[in-house]
């Protein structure tokens, strides 16, 4: 995604000190959490953090957690790549409408999917479980890269193996699967770090991972050196999944080796399976779409006596909640953009080091799963920084600093949409730096940062952990009514909530990928549900 | 070594017919090339051979079997014919040498057999063996696919435009790298070309694709002077047209009495002179129609002279292509004579009016 080449190759100038400033400010603002942590984790000393990390528990979480991941993310490639291949490859009857299905699943966050499952038959709370909501929540981060490679791939290099004497399989697997392997791999170790750093779905579920046990470490009231040393542990994980994505992405790029017109991808005829590959979607659309979604407009029309509940659901707590989602997400997706143009100006215009050094560090924040954060943030505001704690602004840092490294990826692209020659241009008939910015080079990479806008916004309105953790006394969201109702088994409370969010979420990603196609929505998910 | 025959050969795309009643036939060891415009069906023509898409009609035969009619269809891993892609289609997962045995079996890919040999006969160097396709040329990638399709020794090589995608200068290497290859490995071979140098220099016949019909197949000399019909003239190479009136193998036309190749006209024609068989004098003692020169382009080695001539009713334009150091330089009027046989085509009578075409 990022090469060296989209970087400007004109002569480098000084960037505008105050830029500088602000970049480093903030790329130092997305760190503050890992440093935090980590200070905390070193304050416990050797002896105590060797006892506490040299438990059963920690290997408990250890193996359930890489247990887990291994078994979806494998689970995800199959899924994903079956499902792509049919789509793009074959000439399985209604590919279109089964393309756009397999991608709704990322609009539905994994806990109320985890809600859903959990609300059918509370047998799902079992390993079992938790494999199979987060499968069907993440296997599109698998299925969206794979089928755009698939799609990508020269039809001649098949047709050449075929006529070198291969069949269809073994074309399959000595010439497509290779090429997909970038594709492939990246997504899943995007499965991987988004499984690493899930909360909501695994608490629902009682599986016991890292997240939740740093969230049951920090409600014991443990000193903070427990919930730290546990925490080091989930980002050393998460920063292990990200260098190795980052390697494969920049490794891997085969490329065409030659360029020019070509036909369309070669379709296969299924056969006789071509009966039953239509059944095999229906059943994945089952499970991963209609069964979420059918059990909460059941437990919608459930009166809400019908179980006991804590948050009472009224249309005015429901209205109420959702105004706050809405409010929350704006000004989350406000101040995220703001912080994240000064990174984005300086990685688009200009070189150095320095440059490449703060444009990591923000990346590297992805590092820092939402729980981690937002108990770095509690532990920092309450012993340096009193009056933020509990305020609404720091629940806004906290989503800026989560989804910086999402909204960076698609400034960054917007603004090199907008070309350095063009704002050349405009300082060549006299306008200031200042006025090229906003005659120029905003009104060009306007479409870009929307996008980017809307997509933190959708993250920031399914967020749970943080808001969780961070939303001041009184203010509820969509998610924490949800979280409420169903920890306490109120389903029929939970569902007008559940109802809300999904309908929200769907709407604004079906938006944003009609206005900017499908793979906006993929990077949504892709770095940001926690 | 193996001999093709295709009969009737007809397909379709949805109701619009690609290729209609093609029939010819590869004799063993011998390179044909198909010539046609895009959308003329060569492509086509080939991925049938291929087995690419199933055909519509008629059938071909490999080597006395029939691989492909209404009710046969050969897989393409199975028909053991070699195909060379547009653009080379090397696989940028593997390198030089597994591209090349790629088609080979387990034990032979191991042993990369025949790498160095096929490397050799593609006149690349033994060391790219282990270079990625990424590090090549154009035409090196080029002459890799040509190594590749060779290495399983198969029955028909298939080139589908294998230069197009070449700049100039490395187009004439590459092609007579690769003919000299196919020459070497004594295959048989069909190239599809939409360039009239590459098909008549590389094909020991050639053969002329209009919509999907192939209208003439010959060996190149014949296809250049003697071409069967004005588009396959104006197709194969630049030609004057110029209206006459034939009888007795002789034709009347504004560049005087012309002899033709084939008497087998009479009356109002249409007559295909190349620009090459005019010659240009500077005096009028050597003979000849009297012209004006209109203006000249300088090629370097060659140069074209657009010149007025009068004819039986009005001034007709025609071209001359000379060597450049022919040019005439002094004056601009000169004098024409048209060197060997002409082609003639039966012409509707219609008002005769200046037609001079380059292709």
């Amino acid at each position: 995604m990022r090469t060296a080449d989209d970087r400007v190759e004109a002569t480098p100038k000084r960037p505008n000190p105050g830029l500088l400033v602000a970049g480093a400010a903030v790329s130092a603002l997305v760190l503050l959490p890992i440093v935090v942590t980590a200070a905390n984790a070193e304050a416990a000393g050797w002896q105590l953090a060797v006892a506490l990390l040299w438990r059963p528990l920690v290997g408990e979480l250890l193996l359930n957690t890489l247990s887990l991941i291994a078994c979806v993310t494998a689970a995800c490639a199959i899924i994903g790549t079956a499902a792509a291949w049919a789509v793009e490859r074959s000439d399985l009857p209604g590919r279109r409408l089964w393309g756009v299905l397999v991608v709704v699943p990322l609009a539905i966050p994994a806990f109320i999917s985890s809600y859903a499952w959990l609300s059918l038959n509370s047998a799902f709370a079992t390993f079992g479980g938790a494999l199979l909501v987060v499968t069907m929540s993440y296997y599109p981060l698998v299925y969206l890269p794979v089928a755009a490679a698939l799609r990508e791939m020269d039809p001649a290099l098949e047709e050449t193996a075929r006529a070198l004497g291969n069949n269809t399989r073994a074309v399959f697997l000595r010439v497509v699967l290779p090429q997909l392997r970038p594709a492939l791999l990246g997504g899943m170790l995007l499965v991987a770090l988004n499984t690493l750093v899930e909360f909501g779905a695994f608490a629902l579920l009682r599986f016991r991972t890292f997240t939740t046990a740093i969230y049951a470490a920090y409600q014991a009231g443990f000193s903070g050196a427990e919930p730290a040393l546990l925490a080091m542990i989930l980002i050393t994980l998460c920063i292990v999944c990200l260098a190795a994505e980052h390697i494969v992405r920049g490794k891997a790029q085969y490329g065409r080796v030659a360029r020019g017109t070509r036909r369309g991808a070669v379709r296969y005829r299924l056969g006789p399976w071509r009966a039953v590959a239509p059944a095999a979607f229906a059943l994945l659309g089952l499970v991963s779409l209609a069964v979420p979604l059918g059990m909460i407009t059941y437990w919608l029309t459930q009166p809400s006596a019908a179980a006991t509940t804590v948050a009472a659901s009224s249309l005015a707590t429901l209205g109420q909640a959702a105004w706050t989602s809405v409010r929350l997400g704006v000004g989350g997706a406000a101040l995220t953009m703001l912080l994240a143009l000064p990174l984005g100006l300086l990685a688009t215009r200009y070189n150095g080091w320095l440059i490449v050094l703060l444009e990591r560090a923000a990346y590297l924040a992805q590092g820092a799963p939402g729980i981690v954060v937002a108990l770095a943030l509690i532990s920092f505001t309450v012993h340096a920084l009193r009056p933020l704690y509990q305020s609404t602004l720091l629940l806004l840092l906290a989503y800026a600093i989560l989804f910086l490294p999402l909204a960076l990826v698609s400034v960054r692209a917007a603004l090199l949409q907008a070309q350095i020659r063009l704002e050349e241009a405009g300082r060549s008939l006299g306008l200031g730096w200042f006025a090229v910015m906003l005659r120029v080079t905003l009104p060009l990479a306007a479409p870009g940062l929307g996008a980017a806008a809307a997509m933190v916004f959708i993250s920031v309105t399914t967020e749970l952990t943080a808001t969780l953790l961070l939303a001041p006394i009184g203010t509820q969201t969509l998610a924490t009514q949800i979280w409420a109702d169903t920890s306490t088994v109120a389903f029929a409370a939970a569902a007008p909530f559940a109802a809300a969010m999904a309908m929200m979420s769907m709407l604004a990603s079906w938006l944003l990928a009609r206005r900017f196609g499908a793979t906006s929505v993929f990077s949504v998910t892709g770095e940001g549900a926690a | 070594m193996a001999n093709l025959q295709i009969t009737r050969l007809a397909k379709f795309f949805g109701k619009s017919p690609v290729l209609r009643d093609v029939s010819f036939s590869v004799a063993p060891g011998e390179l044909v090339a198909i010539l046609g415009a895009s959308g003329s069906g060569k492509t086509t023509l080939l991925r049938l051979i291929a087995g690419f898409e199933s055909v519509d009609g008629g059938e071909i035969r490999l080597n006395d079997e029939i691989i492909a009619s209404q009710s046969v269809f050969k897989r393409p891993e199975q028909r053991g014919i070699g195909y060379v892609a547009q653009e080379g289609a090397l696989f940028p997962h593997l390198s030089v040498a597994d591209n090349i045995t790629f088609g080979l079996g387990r034990a032979q890919r191991k042993a990369r057999y025949r790498v160095a040999e096929l490397l050799a006969l593609a006149g690349l160097p033994a060391h790219y063996a282990d270079r990625a396709p990424q590090q090549l040329s154009g035409g090196e990638q080029q002459r890799v696919a040509l190594a590749r399709a060779l290495a399983p020794d198969p029955k028909l090589l298939l080139l589908d435009e294998p230069f197009s995608a070449l700049d100039a200068g490395l187009r004439g290497e590459t092609r007579a790298a690769v003919a000299e290859a196919i020459r070497a490995a004594g295959a048989t071979a069909i190239l599809v070309t939409h360039d009239q140098d590459e098909a008549l220099s590389m094909g020991r016949r050639v053969g002329v694709l209009q919509h999907g019909t192939l209208v003439q197949m010959s060996p190149p000399e014949i296809l250049y002077h003697h071409p069967v019909s004005a588009f396959v003239a104006d197709f194969v190479g630049d030609a004057v047209f110029t209206p006459g009136l034939a009888g007795n193998g002789k034709v009347h036309c504004a560049l005087g009495e012309l002899c033709l190749a084939a008497d087998n006209v009479a009356g109002p024609v249409k007559v295909m002179i190349r620009p090459e068989q005019i010659k240009i004098n500077a005096d009028s003692a050597c003979g000849g129609v009297p012209a004006v020169i209109k203006h000249m382009t300088f090629y370097g080695h060659d140069a074209v002279v657009t010149l007025d001539v009068k004819g039986a009713l009005q001034t007709e334009e025609v071209t001359a292509r000379v060597f450049s150091h022919t040019m005439p330089r002094h004056s601009r009027a000169v004098w024409l004579q048209v060197e060997g046989n002409v082609v003639a085509y039966p012409a509707p009578v219609t008002v005769p009016g200046p037609e001079t075409v380059s292709a």
